[in-house]
């Protein structure tokens, strides 16, 4: 199996003038391609920073990350980063992260807008996945008019309109009920099994932990299993 | 179509926080509104306006005269003989005017007919060029010819405002009107011309040669000076100084004849001066001095003006500006999330600000506007145009005066600038923060 993902003795310490708390700590890990990871632990142990690491949206301490077959040097200019995260990663976040003054379909498009791809393909394109998660009906909404289940869909369907390699979920049923939980939960487990996308997912609930791949545990920054 | 979505977003956030949007546009409709006045006056003063439309391309000329011990003599017109001798036949010009100034204008009363109401008004003495050089409307008859200037006839032209104050009706040429109780022919009826342009504005327009005192004005048979104001039209492609040069055989000729009749050596300066050359001297330069780099530094005085105005109110607006963008580093983190890049982002917060912007400039310059309108007829505004003595009622104003696409530039780059200065630091330091950072940053 191909390794998408490699993080290799990962740290993370956070400074401020009085105290330094060690966020993570040599943590490695090597996610397979097409697979479904759970990350799970207590709060404040390390598993959105791990998964913010992963994702670019901030730097270790120390360590090597490889994703893709490219190793991220700490040097590489914001330019390149956010290349590299348009393209090859896509985020679903706990409270949505939707920008509440554009429009689900406006909203849907961001990643492609950044990409530099024309009006049309855009918007044909963010047809076809906001179709894909149920809310064709729901296009010219705001956040405000969705419901929290109906948001979490939208971010999804930003998540996976570049058509990335990799899809990051921080808690995605976090702020969800049970059955808005499951609905989002399932159609990420569509996502992995039919189009085979990675997907590493922070979650509390075992429940929804089991139904993934493969699981790891953090306690304290450290991965304990 | 990427300017859409800016757009769209813009007018959506000014749904969002109609308070703030409120009071950016506001802000920044009173700062425009303030340049845009500046920059009108200017306009008004140097721009082509209806019938100066050539201003661009017309020169005065004068004349100063000193003493070899460099005392100064006097500022002089020409006499008719310079006009022919010199002017008539010049390479360089278009057309060439000749007329009295103003000085001599005042305290006329027409009326239709004795006993009828009588109106003050403001004559301009002037030869039938001056219907060539500046383009008036004629909304009844022709200017008068050649012939009624040599044999100064009473031929008048007057303004479709003046006939109506007179209650004539239409159909007047023909007709007659009594000035200080004479007779004078109506030849033509001209469009109005607002009082702000002192080189044209009149009630009234007649031949030079008509008025009690030009036998007193002309000047000796032999010498060039003379009370006679001269305009030139410079044709398309020929300048100041190919004029200068045209005029300098002249002035020697000039100078030695003064040398032989009075034995004395003396210094005769031909004063060349271009449209903007009479209504700009900030540094009281050498009036022959009117390059290029002459005017640019004389505008920069408006200019810097101008930005002073524009520069207050983006203090303010900028301090608003980085409050709005506290609250957006959530988004600006979401999008660095999802491939933006800085500089995009930037731009992006910038094109939005210029759709508000460009709000309050559209309301900035309908209020200058508004403003203009309202002090036209108070001193301190006739005051920038060198007409608060003249007797003048009530200044009409045309719309040339606001609507160029000049002005309509000036306006933008006046938004741009205070858009940039308003929103690029303030956007600039929330774009620095981490995206992880910007994204746990509560609203």
């Amino acid at each position: 199996m191909e390794t998408i993902i490699k993080l290799t003795n990962i740290n993370k310490v956070y400074r401020t003038e009085e105290i330094e708390t060690q966020a993570l700590e040599n943590v490695n890990i090597e996610v397979e391609k097409g697979e479904f990871l759970s990350v799970m632990g207590p709060s404040g142990c390390g598993k959105s920073t791990l998964l913010n690491i992963m994702g670019l949206l901030d730097e270790p301490t120390s360590g090597e990350i490889e994703l893709c077959g490219t190793k991220i040097s700490p040097k590489l200019s914001d330019e390149r980063l956010a290349e590299f995260r348009n393209k090859t990663l896509g985020f679903v976040f706990q409270s949505f992260h939707l920008i509440s003054s554009l429009n689900v379909i406006d909203n849907v498009q961001l990643p492609l807008l950044y990409r530099g791809v024309g009006y049309s393909e855009r918007i044909r394109r963010a047809k076809e996945v906001i179709d894909r998660v149920g809310l064709s009906h729901r296009m010219k909404h705001t956040p405000v008019q969705l419901s929290g289940g109906q948001c979490q869909r939208v971010a999804i369907a930003r998540a996976i309109i570049g058509n990335p390699e990799i899809i990051l979920a921080d808690e995605p049923t976090g702020n969800l009920d049970s059955k808005m939980g499951a609905d989002i939960l399932g159609l990420l487990k569509q996502l992995n099994e039919e189009d085979g996308r990675t997907i590493v997912m922070v979650t509390h609930n075992e429940q929804q932990a089991l139904q993934t791949k493969r699981i790891i545990k953090f306690l304290d920054g450290r991965q304990i299993m | 179509m990427k300017i859409l979505l800016y757009v769209r977003q813009a007018f959506a956030l000014i749904k969002e926080d109609k308070q703030f949007s409120f009071i950016y546009i506001a802000g920044t409709a009173v700062a425009i509104a303030s340049a845009m006045v500046v920059a009108l006056v200017l306009h008004i003063r140097m721009g082509n306006i209806y019938p100066e439309v050539n201003r661009d391309r017309t020169i005065y000329v004068g004349s100063n005269f000193t003493r070899s011990d460099g005392e100064y003599i006097g500022y002089s017109g020409y006499s008719p003989q310079a006009v022919e001798e010199m002017f008539s036949k010049l390479e360089c010009a278009e057309v060439v005017s000749a007329g009295v100034n103003n000085e001599y204008i005042y305290n006329f009363t027409a009326c239709k007919e004795v006993g009828k109401q009588e109106v003050p008004v403001c004559i301009k003495f002037v030869d039938p060029n001056f219907f060539r050089l500046y383009e008036f409307k004629f909304l009844e008859g022709k200017p008068y010819n050649e012939e009624n200037l040599k044999n100064a006839d009473r031929c008048i032209v007057i303004t479709d405002a003046l006939a109506k104050k007179l209650q004539a009706g239409s159909g007047l040429v023909e007709q007659t009107i009594l000035l200080n109780y004479l007779p004078y022919r109506v030849v033509g009826v001209v469009k109005e011309v607002s009082p702000l342009l002192q080189e044209t504005s009149a009630d009234i327009y007649m031949p030079y040669t008509v008025q009690d005192q030009w036998a007193g004005l002309q000047g000796d048979k032999v010498s060039y000076a003379g009370s006679l104001e001269v305009r030139v039209l410079l044709k398309k492609g020929y300048t100041r100084e190919m004029l200068m040069d045209e005029l300098e055989p002249y002035r020697a000729k000039y100078l030695s004849m003064l040398k032989s009749t009075t034995g004395e050596d003396w210094n005769w300066y031909i004063q060349v001066r271009p449209h903007w050359r009479k209504v700009l001297n900030y540094f009281g330069e050498e009036v022959n001095d009117a390059s290029m780099t002459d005017l640019l530094a004389n505008l920069s005085i408006p200019a810097l003006f101008m930005l002073l105005l524009l520069l207050l109110p983006a203090i303010n607006l900028s301090g608003m500006v980085s409050n709005q963008m506290e609250a957006r580093v959530a988004e600006m983190g979401i999008r660095k999330a999802f491939g933006a890049k800085k500089r995009v982002l930037l731009n992006e917060v910038i094109q939005e600000n210029l759709v508000l912007t460009l709000c309050g400039g559209i309301v900035g310059y309908l209020l200058s506007w508004l403003f203009i309108t309202a002090v036209r007829n108070s001193a301190v505004f006739l005051l920038l145009f060198n007409r608060e003595e003249d007797p003048v009622e009530n200044v009409s104003l045309q719309l040339d005066m606001f609507f160029t696409p000049t002005l309509f530039l000036i306006a933008f780059v006046c938004c741009a600038v205070l858009n940039l200065m308003a929103a690029l630091i303030p956007a600039w330091k929330s774009l620095k923060k981490p995206i992880v950072e910007s994204l746990n940053q509560k609203k």
